[in-house]
């Protein structure tokens, strides 16, 4: 029933004042006043509720209450200037009312440039830390420091191999580790999420309540709103990005290391060509990753996500097209990558140990027709080859074995972090904004590419070892 | 916060401009300007509070 009061208000308060008018007094503009007056205090008093409600749940944001102290002083500058603007047009002083307003905005600028300053502040160190955790010379303290950092604790690379010679390790209870040690900070993807929800419901909130007669603070509060959802997202996005950038660090050093003692062991068995040859395709993968996906593509993703964010703070869209480029020709790069290692590796195992073989059997022709040791020559020789096989394979295999033992923990933190954010933007779909959705979706989508990237480095160091294993055991 | 100020306000605005009228065309133009004026007077004192307390209301809500 106070709607009903307030609309009889405004309409008696119109009557009088168009009376007044008539009969030439000045006083219409007071009553106008009090009855403004009147209102707004009306509607502030339901907005108590509100605004207590709000900084309650403001609370629950770790890092953002003081954004959203910002964005309700946002909407009281709003109120505030409307109310006094349009009383100064009421009385038919254009002139002051556009500067009240001027100085409403300006205020409302000055208000909202801290928070641009720390998104600058936020991606220009966060970008520069990136840059300076460059691992050094290999060493597997590295590798147990990255593990560490990607929240397994109690990894030894040292008791891994152990582990898996003696047979004592436990594929099982490795992966139950992982999982664990992943939701044991299950509490920080929580707090993520639900800051993700708030912040979508005050979007809605503040969209509704700054827009008041001829100011419209709208966009500025959206704008603080998304910069705060950007805070939260390139803390995961930089989080991922460390991660994936130190994984292919680390599985590269770990395979510079494995791959002269396995390709020696390939060299005792086959012969030097295949060696040479399984050389030049392990180097130039090692180069590739190192150059293609180190430097080119992980920048390529930088640049991707940046461009995103502009796109999405910015009104209309700019970078889309470009970015949509970026992530095409990131894909691309990546099945070719994976295309020609995969031809490469069979080409050669093919070609090569032909040559080889060629070669060994003649030598053991020669060998055999040596009278009275030749048949002992081939006996031994056979035993030598059987048991070096053996060795070859056990060393592809424990090569494999590290690979992916090294990859499984970040992928999998990579993972969770993609689904969180796919979880996240599927739930806020039906209240949340369009550009909220984008901006998570698109932030997911480039997570994703990152675990395509991982996972792609180590589908082909995997693949090659496992295709000169495999292509190197029929040898006769 | 009563819609009786309102009322009030009126009442005070014809009853000036009535006794300005009245005080006009007996050629007291001088008198008819302070009538004026004491009616805006009295119409800011009860308007000026009125509007420091919306603001202070909106200072207090918006924790300024």
């Amino acid at each position: 029933m106070e709607i009903i009061k307030l609309m009889m208000l405004a309409l008696i308060v119109v009557l009088v004042c168009t009376f007044l008018k008539n009969l030439g007094s000045s006083f219409h503009t007071y009553i106008a006043v009090t009855a403004c007056v009147m209102i707004m205090l009306f509607v502030l008093l339901k907005m108590t509720s509100l605004i207590e409600s709000i900084n309650r749940f403001s609370s629950y944001l770790k890092h953002s209450d003081k954004y959203i102290e910002i964005l309700i002083k946002t909407v009281f500058i709003t109120y505030i200037t409307s109310f006094t603007s349009d009383i100064c047009k009421d009385s038919g002083y254009n002139s002051i009312a556009d500067q009240i307003e001027l100085f409403g905005r300006v205020s409302i600028i000055l208000l909202s440039v801290p928070v641009i300053f720390e998104l600058l502040d936020m991606t220009v160190v966060q970008a520069l830390g990136a840059e300076m955790t460059e691992s050094d010379s290999y060493d597997y303290d590295v590798i147990d420091k990255t593990v560490k950092n990607t929240g397994i604790d109690r990894f030894s690379f040292k008791t891994l191999i152990t582990d898996i010679m003696d047979g004592s390790f436990s594929f099982r209870d490795y992966i139950k580790n992982i999982i664990s040690e992943q939701f044991n900070d299950i509490t920080a993807y929580r707090i993520i999420f639900s800051n993700i929800v708030v912040l979508s419901v005050f979007s809605g909130i503040f969209k509704i309540l700054s827009s008041s007669g001829s100011i419209n603070t709208d966009e500025t509060s959206q704008f603080i709103i998304i910069t705060n959802l950007i805070l939260i997202l390139t803390k995961i996005f930089y989080e991922t990005f460390n991660i994936c950038t130190e994984t292919l660090k680390d599985t590269l050093s770990v395979y510079q290391s494995i791959m002269p003692v396995f390709l020696s062991s390939v060299a005792v068995i086959t012969g030097s060509v295949t060696y040479a040859a399984y050389y030049q395709v392990i180097l130039l993968g090692i180069s590739v990753v190192n150059t293609v996906f180190l430097n080119i593509i992980l920048n390529g993703i930088k640049a991707d996500y940046y461009l995103r964010m502009i796109n999405a703070v910015s009104k209309t869209d700019r970078f889309s097209k470009l970015s949509d480029l970026i992530e095409l020709l990131i894909k691309w790069t990546c099945r070719i990558v994976v295309v020609i290692f995969t031809g490469m590796g069979c080409v050669k195992g093919i070609m090569a140990p032909v040559s080889d073989s060629f070669k060994r059997k003649m030598f053991y022709k020669s060998a055999k027709i040596i009278p009275g040791i030749g048949d002992s020559i081939d006996a031994m020789s056979s035993a030598v080859y059987g048991s070096g096989i053996i060795i070859k394979n056990g060393i592809g295999i424990g090569g494999i074995a590290v690979i992916f033992f090294l990859m499984a923990a970040p992928l999998f933190k990579i993972l969770i972090n993609y689904l969180l954010l796919k979880i996240t933007s599927a739930i806020l779909q039906p209240m949340a904004d369009k550009a909220f959705i984008q901006i998570i979706d698109k932030t997911a989508g480039i997570i994703g590419l990152m675990m395509l990237i991982v996972s792609i480095t180590g589908f082909l160091f995997i693949i090659l070892t496992a295709l000169i294993c495999a292509f190197t055991n029929n040898i006769n | 916060m009563e819609i009786g100020i309102i009322f009030k306000i009126a009442a005070v605005g014809i009853l000036v401009s009535i006794l300005s009228q009245i005080l006009k065309h007996s050629g007291r133009e001088e008198h008819a300007f302070l009538t004026s004026l004491a009616g805006l007077l009295i119409v800011l004192t009860w308007i000026i509070p009125y509007i420091f307390e919306l603001f202070e209301y909106m200072k207090k809500l918006f924790d300024m």
